[in-house]
């Protein structure tokens, strides 16, 4: 699958419109539906998919697969986006959309194959987390609060919240790893 | 490594910081070893979470508006698509530790740029001719032509048949720098050219491109993605991967400005 991306992406540098499309169709629902986890809503999640694919289309940015996997990465490029729009607007606040309002509960795209794998793992992985832990990671990596933020929300001290952050991590990536046991990424 | 400055990472990791805040971070960040692990470690760390999203439909509609806006803003005009705040663009690059870096300001600076290329380009109107100003209250779905600001000539300063031009475009009030070259050397592998504008020497990155069969290319680099610079020469270099922090390869074209 890998391999398949990084022939796209190969494409894209090249200006092969049919490739972008191509990524675009198998990633849009992806990074629509974790811009819209990020954001909390449908005009804000477009716009970043947008920059998403703008920023391949006009290589504004270089992938490397010696660093990770493409989809990696193109996930890393939507959290920023989405992390720099809500910044933007906190002066203005956008209008925060009911979570039901358009969400779908028939995930059974045969491309979206990988995601629910992926969605799978960590949601079990998710569940042994204690409250606290699954609480830091909501308000430090989808909310992306400030230290202080987080600090308050926690009821914790300022010191404590990036070793609170990086003990919910780790535990959440045992429990994935367990969970895979020997099995091969499949990517 | 107890620095007061590795408590900013979180709010650097989440786009907290104002723009001189995450500057000074981040020059902590290039000799704190501390930093850079723990970046590495919550970008590996967090890699599957985007999963847990629940899947959520966007509308039909949407993909034709995201892809024409794309390609028709490649071709240099763009129509509005409902999308007026465009983000602006930056650098994303897995080799940096950095995952987030706040946009600049939009740096009038640069214009210094614009008005020094003015000086040096006299008699270089061929390559595009010069559109009126466009008012900036324009009608919805109303097209906005690019505004030239400036061109340059490229050359090979060893000689050779590759040529190019560069131009400052002004596009939605959006300052871009184009560059563009003829008759490149094929490249291979990973190969790829880079742009960079130097002062003094000291190169800034401002776009990479991969020439086509014929040997043209292109890219587009939006100004305000620099810091203020007097920059003094473009150059554009073959490098042996797109993403060379720093020119590895030779100029290939270049122009004082």
């Amino acid at each position: 699958m890998s391999t398949q991306d990084e022939e796209l992406y190969r494409r894209v540098l090249h200006k092969d419109k049919d490739a972008l499309e191509t990524l675009y169709d198998k990633y849009e629902k992806l990074l629509f539906s974790f811009s819209y986890k990020m954001t909390n809503n449908h005009g804000l999640s477009e716009e970043v998919v947008q920059d998403v694919f703008m920023k391949l289309w006009t290589q504004k940015g270089t992938y490397d697969s010696s660093k990770g996997k493409f989809s990696s990465w193109l996930l890393t490029i939507a959290r920023n986006a989405a992390v720099d729009l809500m910044r933007k607007k906190k002066d203005t606040p956008y209008e925060l959309e009911e979570r039901d309002a358009l969400q779908t509960n028939e995930p059974s795209v045969e491309e979206m194959y990988e995601w629910k794998e992926e969605a799978t793992a960590v949601r079990e992985a998710m569940r042994v987390l204690n409250d606290n832990q699954q609480r830091a990671i909501q308000l430090f990596y989808f909310d992306a609060k400030s230290h202080r933020e987080i600090a308050e929300q926690l009821g914790v001290p300022l010191g404590t919240v990036k070793g609170r952050i990086r003990m919910a991590l780790k535990h959440l990536q045992t429990e994935m790893n367990r969970r895979e046991g020997g099995k091969e990424r499949h990517e | 490594m107890s620095d007061k400055r590795c408590d900013m990472l979180i709010d650097y990791f989440n786009g907290q910081l104002t723009d001189e805040e995450a500057k000074q971070f981040e020059e902590h960040l290039e000799t704190c070893e501390s930093c850079q692990a723990e970046l590495d470690e919550w970008r590996s760390l967090t890699e599957d979470l985007p999963y847990l999203s629940e899947p959520v439909e966007p509308d039909t509609e949407m993909k034709g508006r995201v892809l024409s806006s794309i390609f028709e803003e490649e071709e240099g005009t763009s129509t509005d698509t409902g999308n007026k705040e465009q983000t602006v663009e930056r650098e994303e690059n897995m080799n940096e530790p950095a995952l987030f870096q706040p946009k600049k300001k939009r740096n009038w600076a640069v214009w210094g740029l614009a008005a020094a290329l003015a000086a040096s380009l006299i008699g270089n109107a061929a390559f595009l001719t010069q559109w009126p100003a466009t008012t900036t209250t324009e009608p919805e779905e109303e097209v906005v032509i690019d505004n030239l600001e400036q061109a340059l000539t490229l050359q090979n300063p060893e000689g050779g048949e590759a040529s190019g031009r560069a131009s400052m475009v002004a596009n939605n009030g959006e300052a871009q720098l184009v560059v563009q070259a003829e008759q490149l050397e094929p490249l291979s592998g990973d190969e790829a050219y880079q742009v960079w504008l130097l002062e003094e020497g000291q190169p800034v990155r401002a776009g990479t491109f991969v020439p086509n069969e014929e040997g043209t290319g292109a890219v587009t680099y939006p100004m305000d993605e620099l810091q203020d610079g007097n920059w003094d020469t473009l150059a554009i270099t073959k490098e042996p991967g797109p993403d060379s922090e720093t020119p590895q390869g030779d100029i290939v074209l270049a122009a004082e400005i």
